[in-house]
């Protein structure tokens, strides 16, 4: 009676609870807490929270053989499924138009991977294998599904540590990059007033997709599962003669697959997995990397006006790194900040869906040459 | 070293061709924008 007593106990999650759990279960409450109280990135962060805690639930084996957060993970993840899905409803729901009407933005969006390429070299310097560096660097574009993309292929056992510091600073971009904007930028260039936006034509946001998918698959050809789903997203939104497809793909698919995304990279931060130097480490480096990408924005910026009679604000370069729209948001609040008469919103988000196209490329040369 | 080598290596192709795609991307917008205008009858001019 005492053994059966004993063997059921011993069933119980409850009596294996180790203090690994517990440290994981304050990740997850503390990751819910700031989706649900602060507004930090509600879509993710609320999946990803709730798979920390469930896949740190003793005995479970949610993410073994064939449980539900495996199965998300092995066929939504390791296949590579998920993130380009996303990417297709990005697509759809982003407006080119401003990086059409000013082309040069691209290079604001080139410029702000220097910080994917600083955090790489921290992270070598730390001791991280080349495949292991790449995961960690391209943290620095902003972007959670490329960083998503490329540390499955590379290395996926620091997917759950770069993917929340990925979503994690990408909602803390209005708090990193005021700072760093300010150092680096004098009251005068924050006040420059950018002249309108030109219109761009029906005919121009068309070709545009298609334009920028043959490029870019081109020469980057293993960039090209997130760039054709971008491209193919956008092209549906700017036909404007498959409105419930280009719906579909920003609406019922892209919360479906958010869903199916939260959870999976919730699920593969256990307590033996995450609880380790490492992925501290790389919580660092994705600061670092952050806030180079923020500076190599501003700094072509600010060259470019030495070189051009046509003045932009420098500010409109830290938009550079992805996250998009929130970047282009903080340029425009510090924009009217400074002279409540000045609207950057629209000229900061040429270089931000310009840096989205900028670390899908960073992200192919990796996947090609960090293997 | 050979880390350093190769770490060296994946920096410079990579931030080059970060640059070289987005900077290609940019001639062609201006070069399609070009065509597109001057292709496109103008209704001004009758």
């Amino acid at each position: 009676m005492t053994d059966a007593l004993f063997e059921f106990v011993n069933s119980m999650g409850i009596y294996h609870i180790t203090v690994g759990n517990l440290i994981m279960w304050a990740i997850a409450f503390t990751l819910m807490f700031l989706a649900i109280r602060k507004g930090y990135e509600p879509l993710l962060l609320v999946p990803i929270g709730f798979g920390v805690f469930i896949v740190n639930l003793p005995l479970t084996n949610l993410m073994e053989g064939h449980n539900i957060l495996h199965i998300f993970y092995h066929y939504g993840l390791e296949w590579e499924l998920i993130p380009p899905i996303i990417f297709l409803g990005l697509g759809a729901m982003t407006d080119f138009g401003p990086v059409i009407a000013n082309p040069k933005t691209l290079l604001l969006g080139a410029a702000a991977q220097f910080g994917v390429y600083i955090a790489f070299f921290f992270a070598l310097g730390l001791g991280f294998t080349i495949p292991e560096a790449c995961s960690i660097g391209i943290i620095g574009g902003a972007d959670g599904p490329t960083t998503i993309f490329t540390t499955v292929a590379l290395a996926p056992h620091l997917l759950g540590a770069t993917a929340v510091a990925a979503y994690s600073y990408m909602a803390l971009v209005p708090v990193i990059q005021p700072p760093i904007i300010r150092a680096l930028t004098t009251k005068k260039e924050r006040l420059i007033r950018m002249k309108q936006l030109r219109p761009v034509s029906k005919r121009q946001k068309i070709i545009f997709p298609l334009v920028t998918c043959g490029l870019v698959c081109l020469f980057v050809p293993a960039s090209a599962a997130l760039m054709a789903m971008f491209m193919l997203g956008n092209f549906f939104r700017e036909s404007g003669v498959v409105d419930r497809l280009s719906g579909a793909a920003q609406n019922e698919l892209m919360n479906i697959v958010t869903i199916f995304l939260g959870i999976a990279v919730g699920g593969t931060m256990s307590a033996e997995a995450f609880l380790n130097p490492k992925a501290l480490m790389v919580f660092g480096m994705g600061l670092v990397a952050f806030s180079f990408s923020t500076v190599g924005g501003l700094l072509l910026a600010k060259l470019m006006n030495l070189l051009s009679k046509e003045k932009i604000n420098p500010m409109i370069g830290a938009a550079g790194v992805s996250a998009v729209p929130m970047a282009a948001r903080v340029v425009q609040k510090m924009g009217t900040d400074e002279d409540p008469q000045n609207f950057l919103l629209m000229h900061a988000m040429g270089p931000n869906v310009a840096g989205v196209i900028g670390t899908v490329v960073a992200a192919g040369i990796f996947l090609t040459m960090g293997q | 070293m050979d880390v350093w080598s190769e770490a060296m290596k994946i920096f410079t192709f990579g931030f080059t061709s970060v640059f070289f795609v987005l900077g290609a991307l940019s001639l062609t917008v201006v070069v399609t924008r070009v065509l597109i205008e001057k292709f496109t009858p103008n209704p001004k001019k009758k």
